[in-house]
């Protein structure tokens, strides 16, 4: 048996390789990176006019309690829905086209970082022209939440990137989780998320740690945080190639 | 077969078992490349699972699949020279066709975007619909020129005429033909509409409860049954020792499918007196699957 003799073409690298499947999930940015800008936008300017109108009626410009704003979040939550939902339909696709699994995973996880660098920008400048602003005219708060640690910039950044990434992991986990066993796996896999957290529960009472586990929370602050939730992150996403790797497009 | 024709696809003891059901159960086979090759059968035969696994899709359960001389599955340098268009291929959310289409070069070494746009304007294809909004016929156009357009040297289509009326079906034979005269390569196209593409296809292989029926050449085939019709006593002491796959009868008459009948045999059936009618490929199919006619011949919604 002789093989193929196929015209010589050039040869495509692991690299060039990763970046067209960036490009692919960048084809149409209008779903990841669009949509969630304009819901931003709504967000933002329903709290503006709502800031405006108390202050106009109030003749106040600080505004209590909207530093515990949850407006920013619907972004952490649409990342994980766009890994979810970019596993379950572009995937297929990529593997139609002769895409390998590995080179989707790999390309996808680097599209992921380069929308969460790009969002992380963007979110800590709006965070600073809010501080200079001194609340948009108003003394609102929206992109400085007390949950992002303060508005150092460089806190804010690592924050909101870190917080990115590990939806995005747990996106692209639960998609080929989702992609590999469909509705069985998801409820075993939240069955068993269940289980570690109530697990988990059990051995902090047993060795009556709460109290420690709270100090250690306030010790490791919002920014030692962060840090430790990068593990989670690498698990996830490692998980996900290790669930992937095996999956086939569903028709 | 010549034997130093190479070989674009290869499978051997190829086997997908699915809890106790055997959708594809050890199959071996050949296809040589620079050819259109037919794998037909009736709807859950295993074609597409057959499919899936020589492009990669699907993981054997045991045996071999090979492509381009390579294992398919996470082998970059054999997939890129793979188009494999689904019968329900999926399409990234929010993607229009011509989403599909600026993509499909930076996959496609050989991609023709002026030949993708014509094919579009035949199939009158509306680009910047979202994918979700069009037609199954139109979805199945989009499918059509990627495989088409995409000139890889290894393409298979899986039915991939879901929904395309008669002319649109035909519009894709011709295009196929037409660019294959120029631009050979290795197709394989899975169908159950045998008769409108029995004259395009060079090799057949059909499969039937996940095994391989049939496995030769078309132009084999074309000659290998005949029917012989005529009185039931003449038809009986003619088909008499002949292998026989088919026999009805109405009244005094019997019409009978017999294989291998060579010169000889023909003289000696025109002599008793018979008739011989040609037996169409999908004919044959049908027999050989021993279905019944209409499951082959419905034509898809």
């Amino acid at each position: 048996m002789t093989t193929v003799e196929l015209p010589t073409t050039r040869a495509i690298g692991q690299g060039e390789r990763i970046r067209r499947t960036v490009r692919l999930q960048f084809a149409n940015t209008w779903s990841i990176l669009w949509t969630p800008c304009l819901i931003l936008g709504a967000i933002f300017l329903g709290n503006f006019l709502i800031w405006a109108a108390i202050a106009l009626s109030t003749g106040s410009r600080t505004m209590e309690g909207t530093q515990y704003s949850g407006s920013e979040f619907f972004i952490f939550v649409y990342m994980m829905i766009i890994a979810i939902q970019s596993t379950n339909l572009t995937f297929p696709f990529a593997l139609g086209l002769g895409s390998t699994r590995r080179d989707f995973y790999l390309g996808s996880l680097a599209a992921w970082l380069i929308l969460a660098v790009g969002f992380t920008i963007g979110l800590t400048l709006l965070a600073q022209i809010e501080v200079a602003t001194h609340g948009w005219g108003f003394g609102g708060t929206l992109f400085n939440a007390v949950y992002f640690g303060g508005t150092n910039p460089l806190t804010h950044a690592s924050t909101v990137f870190t917080a990115l990434i590990f939806f995005q992991a747990v996106g692209a986990f639960v998609g080929a989780v989702y992609l590999r066993w469909r509705q069985a796996g998801l409820l075993t896999a939240g069955g068993c998320a269940a289980a570690l957290i109530v697990a988990f529960i059990i051995v902090v009472d047993l060795l009556q740690g709460w109290g420690g586990l709270w100090a250690w929370i306030v010790d490791t602050g919002v920014a030692g945080l962060t840090t430790w939730s990068l593990i989670p992150t690498v698990v996830f996403a490692v998980l996900g190639y290790a669930v992937l790797r095996r999956a086939t497009p569903r028709s | 077969m010549t034997p130093s024709a190479p070989i674009a696809v290869e499978a051997d003891g190829l086997t997908r078992r699915y809890g106790e059901t055997v959708a594809v159960d050890r199959v071996g086979f050949r296809l040589e490349h620079g050819r259109i090759h037919g794998l037909l059968g009736r709807n859950g035969a295993g074609k597409t699972t057959l499919m899936r696994m020589l492009t990669g899709q699907e993981f054997p359960s045991s045996g071999r699949a090979r492509l381009l001389g390579g294992e398919p599955a996470e082998n970059a340098d054999v997939l890129r020279h793979l188009c494999f268009v689904k019968e329900s291929q999926r399409y990234p959310e929010s993607f229009r066709p011509r989403h599909v289409f600026r993509v499909a070069p930076w996959y496609f070494e050989n991609w023709d975007a002026e030949f993708a746009g014509r094919l579009a304007d035949a199939f009158r294809l509306p680009l910047n619909r979202p994918i979700k909004k069009l037609s199954r016929g139109q979805l199945s156009a989009v499918g059509i020129i990627l495989g088409l357009a995409s000139r890889a040297p290894v393409t298979f289509f899986d039915e991939p005429y879901l929904g395309l009326d008669a002319v649109a079906r035909q519009i894709f034979y011709d295009r196929l033909l037409e660019d294959f005269a120029e631009h050979p390569r290795t197709v394989v196209l899975s169908t159950h509409l045998i008769d409108e593409i029995a004259g395009m296809l060079e090799h057949v292989l059909v499969i039937d409860r996940g095994r391989i029926l049939l496995d030769a050449d078309a132009d084999d085939l074309r000659g290998r049954a005949v029917t012989v019709v005529g009185t039931a006593g003449a038809v009986d002491r003619f088909v008499a020792g002949r292998e026989t796959i088919h026999r009805t009868g109405i009244g005094g008459l019997a019409s009978v499918t017999v294989t291998g009948l060579d010169a000889e045999g023909r003289r000696a059936a025109t002599d008793a007196g018979l008739e011989l009618a040609p037996v169409s490929l999908q004919q044959l199919i049908v027999h050989l699957t021993r279905a019944s006619a209409r499951d082959f011949s419905e034509a898809p919604a």
